[in-house]
């Protein structure tokens, strides 16, 4: 994660999380006449709960939970399962974006979030997608899936999207289209 | 129930049955050229469709929160506007949005080569600025002129402006009043309906700006 990125997990998941990080460590073993051996292969691990926190200096920006992963040590993609995940803004407003599945880069601050993807922020804008990924150093969600947007009685659909995070900009690509569908009439 | 009496009913539902039913149009006027640049210009406006449906497209578009919590949407490439009858194209668009919530764009600023058009006029320029709280718009060309044209009818100015709720235009800076007369044996695109046939005229002059005023 970016900055000084601290996972926090459930109690069932600690011991998980240990094996985690011993099997993150580099293969140095040598057997006795000096040759390399081979790491023993990891098993995909299961969590429950997840909470992951991601800092930038002391601020907090990033949060993820998810009801569950399965974290595969080959690839170090964690695969998780009712995944949201909640970003500060640097004008302290909040961002956040939920999905039935997502696939986290353990070495980078990247992620995946796919089969149906909802967004918000605290303007009240929501937008749907079928997958969007997160680039950690640019701190972008951007999706090549085609997009809706709706605030109030604006709809606003396209091919593709990029959310700046920080500074809530949004850029739409291909087959822009804005409707605004007159309000009805108190009676 | 004699005969007559019969009649007479018959007379008498008929006569009921006419009251009823609306008066049939006015006959349409006979199709001829403004003779005032005030007639020209009434001719010549805009004028929003309340409760229209504001459709927008284009290639891109780009979102910003403004400073003062006003979201704005620039449209760029291949952008076009829609609204009732009223159309608008150009090459970059802004939509200013009430800081409230989005709805209705307050404010619409159009650049590069602005087409407006609703029905048979079309109000072309260079750039565009549409009010949709004081339901107005005015239309300019930098240093060249902006143009309203409807049929043979051609008003160019600096700027023109547009009441888009009471369909009046100003045209300001420079202003030239065309008006061309139809030639009589040139089968018209649009014919006037009604019963009433359009005077035969003398024919076509060469197209001369026909008054010129304002600045």
């Amino acid at each position: 994660m970016r900055g000084s990125a601290r996972p926090r997990l459930s109690r069932g998941s600690m011991a998980a999380v240990v094996c985690l990080s011993l099997g993150c460590g580099p293969a140095s073993d040598f057997l006795d006449n000096g040759g390399p051996r081979a790491a023993p292969e990891m098993p995909p691990i299961e969590m429950d709960r997840v909470i992951y926190e991601g800092y930038h200096g002391d601020l907090q920006d990033l949060l993820v939970t998810a009801a569950g992963a399965t974290v595969d040590m080959a690839t170090k993609v964690a695969h998780l399962r009712d995944v949201s995940i909640h970003f500060a803004t640097e004008d302290a407003s909040k961002v956040e974006i939920a999905a039935p599945h997502g696939q986290f880069h353990l070495d980078k601050d990247d992620f995946v979030l796919t089969d149906g993807v909802t967004g918000t922020t605290e303007e009240g804008q929501k937008f749907k997608t079928r997958a969007v990924h997160y680039v950690g150093a640019r701190r972008v969600i951007a999706s090549d899936s085609p997009v809706e947007l709706r605030r109030d009685n604006l709809v606003l659909t396209a091919t593709g999207m990029e959310l700046e995070v920080a500074t809530h900009k949004l850029h739409l690509t291909g087959n822009v289209k804005a409707r605004v569908t007159p309000k009805a009439q108190p009676q | 129930m004699t005969r007559a009496a019969a009649l007479a009913c018959l007379v008498v539902l008929a006569w009921a049955a006419r009251a009823d039913t609306p008066a049939p149009a006015p006959p349409a006027p006979p199709s001829e050229p403004p003779k005032t640049s005030a007639e020209a210009a009434d001719r010549l406006g805009l004028k929003f469709t309340p409760g229209a449906e504001l459709v927008i497209t284009s290639d891109e578009a780009e979102g910003v929160k403004a400073a003062d919590g006003r979201q704005t949407v620039v449209f760029t490439k291949r952008v076009k506007a829609r609204q009732g009858d009223m159309n608008l194209t150009c090459d970059w668009l802004q939509a200013i949005y009430p800081p409230t919530a989005a709805g209705h764009p307050d404010k619409i600023n159009a650049k590069g080569s602005v087409v407006i058009t609703q029905g048979t006029n079309q109000a072309l320029c260079t750039e565009a600025q549409v009010d949709n709280v004081n339901c107005t718009a005015e239309c300019h060309s930098g240093g060249d002129q902006a143009s309203l044209h409807r049929a043979t009818d051609d008003v160019l100015a600096d700027t023109i402006y547009f009441d888009l709720c009471k369909s009046t235009v100003k045209a300001v800076g420079n202003v030239s009043v065309r008006v061309r007369q139809t030639d009589p044996n040139t089968p018209s695109a649009t014919p006037a309906t009604g019963t009433t046939p359009a005077p035969a005229k003398a024919p076509a002059p060469a197209p001369a700006p026909a008054k010129a005023s304002g600045g």
